[in-house]
């Protein structure tokens, strides 16, 4: 007798920010979805009421992560998209979604654009950050020459953290959004790696939760093997958020770690994701 | 008898103008490894290179001083001209060098931890 595939309706409401809150929102969804192994699900995002764009590429790690790990399949109605959450078109969530391409752009030019990479495509990566996301026009004139060059350099130094400590072939997802009138650009980097813990665990047996290991790799260092100490990227970020009282935010593990552009604040995660998503908010 | 300079070009030797990724940087010291161990003097030429990590730099240029840390003037470099890039190569070789130097940076950033 054939097994006819469930169909979950799940739904995704209220608002989905860039804070501990809205990486709950995406956890009770996730962990939802892994205790259906083979379901298909139907997202109803028919009463959300705000969503970051950024957001979107934590969730399409997911979706892609359940798909190939859990064999789950996901619908989408569009036309709800369209009324309620359409920046999820704009952004090529839903491109991305269908496996095509996002002919049409964002014509608001509020995103930047939902991307994977592999973690050895440096030049695929180097391009995005020099003309999706620098040259974006919520950053580009807005951020002065060396500012924009250590922006970049960090965003680099992160895209080569993960190749040497992520230990996977999986790509890394990244999507920007600008809000305007605040005067905020967000920025959301997610890869589905081991995390910050297994390998800086296993060289220093003294860190051993995901909060201290965040804070060891904050504190400038690395695991990199059979080399001097070099860091990670993140404490370069972590200065320039210093400077400019941007907020930097770093999920790894059960530790959802935050500067707020004054002070560090820790959140428990009771459900996690794999991977480090780290998402920075600038304000000017 | 003076041994002959070797020059390395970073963007032949890892194939793209981007040197940011630790394996890219391991490349270049494997190609210069057995140089520097048998003292002979290399020029590391980043002309062409667009993008530059420490992660790229601390597998390439610190590694090779920490295979003769003690020697001056053995590994030297050409075609910088972003004075940040050359504070980079030069953190690489102190780091390289002289290893203490990371407690003091790491000092100022557990200040932010510990308050």
């Amino acid at each position: 007798m054939a097994v006819v595939a469930r169909t979950i309706e799940y739904i995704i409401s209220g608002e989905l920010r860039t804070s501990s809150n809205g990486f709950k929102k995406l956890m009770g969804f996730y962990h939802h979805a892994v205790s259906n192994p083979g379901a298909t699900y139907q997202l109803d995002f028919g009463s959300i009421s705000f969503f970051d764009a950024n957001m979107s590429a934590i969730l399409m790690a997911i979706l892609d992560k359940l798909k190939i790990d859990n064999r789950n399949r996901f619908q989408i109605d569009e036309e709800q998209i369209n009324t309620r959450c359409e920046v999820l078109r704009r952004n090529g969530f839903i491109s991305s979604l269908n496996g095509s391409s996002n002919k049409d752009g964002d014509i608001r030019k509020s995103t930047v654009q939902l991307m994977t990479f592999h973690p050895t495509d440096a030049d695929k990566f180097v391009s995005y950050i020099e003309n999706d996301f620098l040259k974006h026009r919520g950053l580009d004139g807005k951020l002065d020459e060396p500012d924009a060059q250590k922006i970049k350099e960090s965003y680099l130094e992160i895209f080569a953290n993960v190749d040497l400590h992520a230990e996977t072939n999986r790509p890394l997802y990244t999507c920007g959004q600008y809000y305007p009138t605040k005067r905020q650009f967000k920025f959301t980097l997610t890869d589905v790696g081991v995390g910050f813990l297994k390998k800086i665990g296993q060289k220093y047996p003294k860190v051993k939760t995901y909060e201290d290991a965040i804070d060891w790799a904050l504190k400038g260092h690395s695991t990199k093997s059979g080399t001097t100490k070099g860091g990670t990227g993140l404490q370069g970020i972590l200065k320039y958020c210093l400077q400019t009282k941007g907020e930097f935010h770093i999920v790894s593990g059960d530790c959802y770690w935050v500067f707020t552009g004054t002070k560090i604040a820790k959140f428990y995660l009771e459900r996690h994701f794999c991977g480090t998503t780290v998402h920075l908010i600038f304000r000017y | 008898m003076e041994q002959k300079t070797a020059y390395i070009t970073v963007i032949d030797t890892i194939g793209t103008p981007n040197a940011i990724l630790h394996s890219f940087g391991m490349k270049v010291f494997d190609t210069a490894k057995t140089m520097v161990q048998q003292n002979q003097p290399i020029v590391i030429d980043f002309n062409g290179v667009r993008n530059l990590t420490s992660a790229f730099l601390h597998a390439s240029v610190g590694n090779l001083v920490s295979l003769k840390p003690a020697s001056n003037n053995l590994i030297t470099w050409q075609g910088i001209e972003n004075p940040q890039w050359e504070e980079k190569i030069k953190d690489a070789i102190e780091l390289a060098r002289n290893p203490e130097k990371q407690k003091a940076i790491e000092s100022q950033i557990n200040d932010l931890f510990n308050n």
